[in-house]
């Protein structure tokens, strides 16, 4: 009973974020508020050699490394 | 019409998977732009074209820790010998591993719409990593110092004597085997008395061993969309790799929402040679679907044979992703993804091996004790005994299927001016491992164009169905089995600790500085810590704990950016600079805004240039490249290569004969030069440098091993060597004495810092450690003082230079016990301006050495190797003389406004060399220098 009421009260929810995030209706963020979003420390990735490394150095010590770290191929450069 | 900040959250999916190659992702944006100009003010285009002529170099250096080794108290061990004393020390003298990369990228617009990127990575490493693992009773004989920790080890009979209890867990007996009850002899004695042991990993060492990779990527721009296609190679001496991706990128919602779809495909091959029948890398390989080939064998007069194999094996990666990226509101980015990777082919480590041993369950009774010992007197349940063991190698299944899930967040904190970053990422395999990454990243902008970023990680997984630190067979009743591990050969099981169940926490820090527009610096260090005790469930004990620190310094230049510095803005593209190079034409210069850097110095050339002004600043790179190859030369004769492994040869001295011969070496280096005027008169240099080299070696077949000695263990036999990293470091004043009328008088006074390691071993079976040939080493070892004397004037088109310069050590020796020779080096040259930004050079050389002074100390005790002439050191020095011719392109204009381009080729005219070398076959100059 409890924990259908959880799930009764999480459906709304779930579904509004689902919404939110295919068609993004949740907040109408225009071009040109978008300032903050372009500073380079936002960026998704703004030291791409700093990450390189770092995701090579854990893809090769990690047993989920190579795979999360995509397809970018190449040997390990270790043993 | 599409805001710069567009390029940044557009695209941020794109990282979110690191399927882009760095310098490939198009998911950065210029440090200048987006933070100092208002954001109405960009044009699509500038943006776009600025964004993407940049370059970048990282340097990083990895380290580990030493790995754990345990003493054992007083007793005996498990081949029966008392250890009154005690506790027993294993001696741990292996070098961790340690790993030196290095990454250069540029990344630049074929036109509005296309975009090119190159990457370039070197990583070279070296040091100790677990072979196998096994039960520290093993081990208790006193330590070899190379190639195994603490024991003298034996792949052959390696387990057996072992006692187990019912879980498998390591025994070993506490009192002397005559002390305890000899069963049916019926001579008194104590009970016998097992206590409880540990395991641990028995390391092999690892010579330096180089990787090369090269990637490119070609992408296209839509206004809504991308289209990316790449593709690389990775080149080591026994792993192949090549691979190729395919990006697709799409925008929605008025780029509020951003799709990437990623495919991959990897092919490669390994290429393992192992020595059979010595201790490292010895194991045995069971399964027959591995391809082993096996070399000719070869045996001496000694009746050693030498026995080669080769394990061969193909593996293909295929990947799939999808990410999707949201903007949610004006700070906030939220991402997610997924992603597919099928692995299949060989997929175990050639070099991992795994202790089987054979456990006897009538041991009590049935004379398969210890010695002989029969202990039917004396019960023990549950322990297990084995009568053989062998080290074979792994096994892992030949197909992986991995799925990976992630989600980030990241979010700018406006009061603070920082940006806070989560990401979150799970991962399983059908190999039983489930793995879980938390990763949080705060960076903070601070004032004067810092960056300040804390970040913290969390990894861990589950253990592969597969992993054991070690496999058991049963003896049969009639032990018609005894020493068969055949069984084992369709089973799966690896003791790598990496399939093992553990969790790891890293952290570290990095600090950015933009030191001008368009160039900016990053420092890192991180501190990572791998731990059982982390797991979540029960976590694999401590003996395969260890921790590492990796430590970096990258410099990132947008070249767009710094040509627009100091000089006005124009938004020519690369492809108008390529364009006015091939037809002539081009887009005219703006009038008063051409960069004149005529009269350049051949690239091959230093000290020649230095800055106009006090304030200026100049960075620039460059790359030597010297081989040889072909014959060797007496002096300056080539002579049959045989004659130096003739019994009567005397050249590898005191070793009766050289034992093997190098057939080509290659040196790279790269410099930074890092230049500053404090003063009009007066330039200050610093340069640091990256060194890599390469040497094939070969042992003529005849060679007798018996002649020297016994001292070279057949299975020893590398045909290569290399080495990398950090080399010494130049400090340098530069002092122009004169400048008139187009003359110069520059006076260098330098000192070179002994920053590069002179002490790199090889791995080498059966002996003690050697170390690589003079030649091969990074840097000198010595303080050494290198002055300079340069002339360079100009007239008209022409211009033309001469310059003295040297090179002489500070100190008697290094801690080596040695010194390279002085060199003295005399150069002029002359050349002509073809074009208004294209210059042609050639000049002559002539550069004396002396020979090595002392001998390394390795050497000095005990011959340890000078096994070949490059392990002599009079054979260093000479007399050279070359000549060279290069061309010199300064970028009038366009986005690369600024920045010089260098190339000079050497040919070696005259050759002489102190005793015998292999003969030179030229050198290669490039370089890179932009003003600003």
């Amino acid at each position: 009973m409890h924990s259908n009421k959880v799930t009764m009260h999480l459906k709304p929810i779930a579904a509004g974020l689902f919404y939110c995030l295919l068609l993004a209706a949740c907040s109408e963020v225009k071009p040109w508020q978008r300032g903050n979003l372009a500073k380079p420390i936002m960026a998704a990735d703004p030291s791409p050699l700093l990450s390189s490394m770092r995701q090579h150095n854990y893809a090769s010590r990690e047993a989920a490394g190579a795979a999360s770290s995509g397809a970018g191929g190449g040997g390990c450069g270790c043993n | 019409m599409a805001l710069p900040g567009m390029v940044a959250t557009a695209q941020a999916g794109s990282g979110l998977l690191n399927q882009n190659p760095p310098g490939v992702s198009n998911a950065q944006t210029t440090t200048n732009k987006a933070s100092q100009a208002p954001i109405e003010s960009f044009d699509d285009n500038i943006t776009e074209s600025a964004d993407d002529n940049d370059a970048g170099y990282q340097y990083s250096h990895y380290e580990e820790s030493k790995r754990n080794l345990w003493d054992i108290a007083p007793g005996v061990d498990n081949n029966y010998t008392l250890r009154t004393t005690g506790p027993y020390k294993f001696q741990n003298n292996l070098k961790p591993v340690t790993a030196d990369s290095e990454h250069g990228y540029t990344r630049f617009r074929l036109s509005d719409r296309v975009r090119f990127a190159f990457n370039y990575t070197q990583d070279v490493w070296s040091g100790a990593t677990p072979w196998f693992t096994a039960p520290v009773g093993n081990f208790m004989v006193a330590g070899n110092a190379h190639s195994v920790t603490g024991a003298s080890y034996q792949a052959n009979g390696a387990g057996s004597g072992q006692f187990f209890d019912r879980q498998g867990n390591p025994l070993y007996q506490a009192v002397s085997v005559s002390q305890y009850d000899q069963g049916n002899t019926g001579r008194p004695g104590l009970p016998m008395k097992l206590a409880q042991s540990r395991i641990q990993h028995v390391m092999g060492y690892a010579s330096p061993e180089m990787r090369n990779q090269v990637d490119a990527k070609v992408g296209y721009d839509w206004d809504n969309g991308s289209l990316d296609m790449g593709g690389g190679v990775s080149i080591e001496h026994d792993y192949l790799s090549r691979f190729g991706n395919l990006g697709a990128r799409m925008d929605f919602n008025q780029k509020r929402t951003t799709l990437n779809l990623g495919l991959g495909y990897t092919n490669s091959d390994t290429y393992a040679t192992l020595n059979t029948g010595e201790s490292i890398y010895g194991g045995t390989v069971l399964n027959s679907s591995v391809a082993v080939t096996q070399l000719p064998t070869m045996t001496m007069t000694n009746g050693t044979v030498l026995n080669q194999e080769i394990i061969k094996g193909n593996r293909q990666d295929g990947t799939i992703t999808l990410a999707l990226s949201q903007v949610l509101t004006k700070n906030s980015v939220l991402s997610a993804g997924v992603g597919y990777t099928r692995a299949s082919g060989y997929l175990s480590n050639p070099y991992k091996d795994v202790l089987a041993m054979q456990l006897d369950p009538n041991w009590r009774s049935d004379g398969y004790g210890p010695s002989g010992y029969v202990f039917s007197q004396r019960k023990f349940p549950g322990v297990q005994y084995s009568v053989a063991g062998t080290v074979v190698k792994e096994q892992r299944p030949n197909l992986r299927n991995q799925l990976t899930f992630d989600m980030g967040y990241r979010h700018y904190v406006e009061p603070l001016n920082a940006a806070a970053k989560v990401n979150y990422n799970f991962f399983m395999d059908d190999w039983g491992i489930n793995a879980h990454t938390f990763e949080a990243e705060w960076r903070q902008a601070l004032p004067g164009h810092w960056v300040l970023t804390p970040y913290a990680r969390y990894y861990v997984q589950s253990s592969a169905v597969f992993y054991k630190p070690y496999v058991f067979t049963s003896l049969l009743a009639d032990q018609s089995n005894l020493g068969d591990f055949s069984s084992l050969a369709s089973q799966y099981f690896s003791s790598d600790q990496r399939l093992s169940s553990y969790g790891a926490i890293s952290g570290g820090v990095t600090l950015g500085k933009q030191l001008t527009k368009g160039l900016s610096m990053e420092l890192g260090y991180e501190y990572y810590t791998h731990k059982g005790s982390l797991a979540l469930a029960a976590g694999t004990p401590d003996y395969a704990d260890y921790q590492f620190f990796v430590a970096n310094a990258t410099l990132r230049a947008n070249l767009s950016v710094l040509a627009q510095t100091g000089h006005s803005f124009n938004d020519y593209g690369m492809s108008d600079w390529l364009g006015s190079l091939f037809d002539g034409k081009g887009k005219p210069p703006p009038s008063g805004q051409q960069h004149h850097r005529h009269g350049d110095a051949p690239a091959g050339v230093m000290f020649a240039h230095v800055l106009d002004k006090a304030g200026d600043k100049m960075l620039g790179y460059r790359y030597i490249r010297n081989t040889q190859s072909g014959s060797y030369l007496a002096g300056s004769q080539p002579i049959n290569s045989n004659q130096l492994v003739m019994p009567n040869s005397t050249v590898c001295q005191p070793v009766t004969r050289c034992t093997m011969l190098s057939t080509g070496m290659s040196m790279n280096m790269h410099m930074l030069d890092l230049m500053y005027a404090p003063t009009d008169w007066l330039t200050l240099m610093l340069m640091p440098q990256i060194m890599s080299m390469d040497m094939n070696m070969v042992m003529p077949v005849a060679m007798d091993m018996n002649a020297i000695g016994g001292g070279m263990d057949a299975s020893g036999w590398r045909t290569y060597q290399t080495n990398g990293g950090f080399g010494d470091t130049g400090a340098y004043a530069l002092l122009k004495l004169w400048d008139s009328n187009g003359q110069k008088l520059i006076l260098t006074q330098g000192i070179s810092i002994p920053t590069g390691s002179i002490n790199v071993m090889t791995e080498f079976p059966g002996t003690t450690d050697l170390v690589y040939s003079y030649g091969m080493q990074l840097g000198s070892g010595t303080w050494d003082y290198k002055p300079s004397l340069t002339y360079t004037g100009k007239h008209g088109g022409w211009f033309w230079g001469g310059q003295f310069s040297g090179s002489h050590r500070l100190q008697d020796a290094n801690s080596s016990g040695y010194r390279l020779g002085d060199v003295l080096q005399t150069t002029a040259w002359g050349g002509y301006q073809l074009t208004h930004w294209l210059s042609a050079t050639a000049r002559g050389v002539y550069t004396g050495q002396g020979k090595i002074v002392g001998t390394h100390i390795k050497d000095q005790s005990s011959v340890q190797n000078m096994w070949m002439p490059e392990d002599v050191p009079a054979n260093y020095g000479g007399n050279f003389a070359d000549v060279g011719f290069g061309f010199t392109a300064s970028v009038p204009y366009g986005s690369l406004a600024g920045h010089t381009f260098g190339f000079e080729w050497l040919q070696p005219v005259s050759t002489y060399f102190n005793g015998y070398q292999l003969d030179r076959t030229g050198a290669l100059s490039a370089s890179w220098g932009y003003n600003f």
